[in-house]
């Protein structure tokens, strides 16, 4: 405020002397080795002077971590040249063995854990309570199976959808397989989604590490609350969703399905999975047309009469399928 | 003995904030509700204040103030109560002017924040943020860009990038503080990449 020629904002703060000191602080604190503990103490007082630092830090504190998120997608348009070659190769068989040996092969061919199946039918939804105070809820038409030991707990999800409540334990890690992917948590909550190809993973709390033992992502992938990994077998993808999404997207552990602009062929689909009397859309246009609101799961004629009611589309129950079209 | 010091504002939120938000929560809030909105927020500031050089300015004011309150007790609603907060600022500053700009006040007063929130949070797949990233990297001077890119994708140490670039590793720390800021810009602020001020 003192004497400037320029005329200022009238604001709390310079921006880009504050900016400066956040992103030098982020990276001192997390790429530098030697980072003491008398910075630490230096650091926490700057923070504790000013809402704005506090701001700042946080903001780019954030984007560095987003950068190192990225490297799990590394595209090899972005590699440096020469140098890391050889390194790349040493991490691979590196990450290979890891990998190996997070799959359970030692636990399986050497010290053999008895292994539990549950599975649920179309439409059925059920709460396991596992020995160590997790809990799974399975969703309809899925196949899991269970091993825990003193040290892992595992549980491999052959087909289907499960919201997982993990008991923390950080002496055993908790992992769900999917085939050629994994995850991986400590304490925390998460929704596993397997269709045929597709996998989706969703956190809800706590941190869990997503992992991949083919080509499509190499590096694992840390999952933060809010995010959904989506993995075909040729792509990986990383979202982040609004606490709204996010819970609409396990709306079947309370019985329902929640529909919000979405196409009937999208909205049919999802309903055929809680079914076994299928529900088959005629025609494209009936097909683009979209619905919104919320249907019990198991209730396909519900859904068919909505569409009857409120669309104007025609039903008709031919052999154990509904038809709905124009 | 002397007078006793007057209590400070920056006193008063700590003071306070005992009472509140644990700092942790708050802060993880900030980044998992706030940050998100933050293309939306430049584009509302963008379009009600004439200098778009102050926009980055008027952020920083805004985020501090977000945080502020974020300390007493987290917003129910964190798009509304960025955008009430980022109105309020607008109209403070131009109360605060000297020179009244009557059209301005007028415009804010009507504005209405509801109907002007964003639609949906953008949802950024890991493809695009990539694309992003990898764009904001390429915009950086070149010696900047080697370090971000060493550091970050090839994952060497700062000590093992300043003997490849023959840079002190003082200087390596400063090009990755420029790169920071350039990429966060990118990743929170803006769809398109710009170079850094």
């Amino acid at each position: 405020m003192s004497g400037e020629v320029i005329k200022k904002l009238p604001l709390s703060s310079d921006r880009r002397v504050v900016e400066e000191q956040a992103a030098a602080f982020v990276i001192a604190r997390r790429d530098r080795e030697d980072w003491t503990r008398e910075e630490e103490v230096e650091l926490e007082a700057w923070l504790a002077q000013s809402l704005f630092h506090r701001a700042a830090y946080l903001r780019f504190n954030a984007a560095w971590s987003s950068a190192d998120r990225v490297r799990a997608l590394r595209s090899s348009s972005l590699k440096a040249p020469d140098i890391s070659r050889i390194r790349n190769i040493v991490m691979r068989t590196a990450i290979g063995f890891l990998l190996l040996a997070g799959s359970g092969f030692a636990a399986k061919y050497f010290w053999p854990v008895p292994t539990s199946t549950y599975e649920t039918r179309v439409g059925a939804h059920k709460v396991l309570h596992l020995a160590d105070g997790s809990e799974v809820e399975l969703n309809t038409d899925t196949v899991l199976r269970v091993a825990m030991s003193g040290n892992s707990r595992r549980i491999w999800l052959d087909r289907g959808e499960a919201y997982f409540r993990v008991a923390h334990d950080p002496t055993r890690a908790f992992v769900v397989d999917m085939g050629s992917r994994s995850v991986t948590a400590l304490g925390t909550a998460f929704a596993v989604r397997r269709d045929t190809q597709d996998i989706q993973v969703s956190l809800f709390e706590g941190r869990v590490r997503f992992n991949a033992k083919d080509e499509a992502a190499r590096m694992p992938i840390d999952l933060v609350p809010g995010d959904t990994v989506t993995a075909t077998d040729s792509a990986v993808t990383l979202s982040r969703k609004s606490k709204h999404d996010l819970d609409t997207s396990v709306s079947w552990r309370r019985g329902v399905l929640v529909f919000n602009h979405t196409p009937l062929s999208e909205a049919a689909r999802e309903l055929n999975r809680y079914n076994t009397e299928k529900i088959v859309i005629g025609d494209a246009a009936t097909a683009r047309t979209t619905i919104g609101g919320t249907f019990e799961a198991t209730n396909a004629a519900g859904f068919a009469r909505v569409a009857h009611a409120v669309l104007g589309l025609r039903v008709e129950y031919l052999s154990g399928e509904t038809v709905i079209s124009q | 003995m002397g007078d006793r010091p007057e209590i400070g504002q920056e006193q008063m939120v700590r003071d306070r904030a005992e009472a509140g938000t644990p700092p942790l929560e708050a802060d993880a809030w900030f980044v998992r509700e706030i940050l998100p909105l933050e293309t939306s927020l430049m584009q509302y500031l963008a379009r009600n204040w004439e200098n778009k050089s102050e926009l980055p300015d008027l952020r920083q004011e805004i985020y501090g103030r977000v945080c502020e309150a974020a300390q007493l007790e987290i917003p129910k609603s964190a798009k509304s109560f960025l955008f009430a907060t980022a109105r309020n600022l607008l109209i403070d500053l131009v109360r605060h002017s000297r020179i009244v700009q009557i059209e301005a006040m007028a415009d804010l007063e009507t504005l209405n924040v509801a109907s002007d929130q964003p639609g949906p949070e953008r949802e950024v797949s890991a493809r695009e943020e990539l694309r992003a990233v990898h764009a904001a990297i390429q915009r950086l001077p070149p010696r900047c860009q080697e370090s971000v890119v060493l550091r970050k994708i090839e994952g060497l140490s700062l000590r093992e990038i300043g003997l490849r670039m023959n840079i002190s590793e003082k200087t390596v720390e400063r090009h990755l503080t420029d790169g920071l800021r350039a990429l966060a810009d990118v990743l929170f602020g803006e769809d398109k990449p710009r170079a850094i001020p």
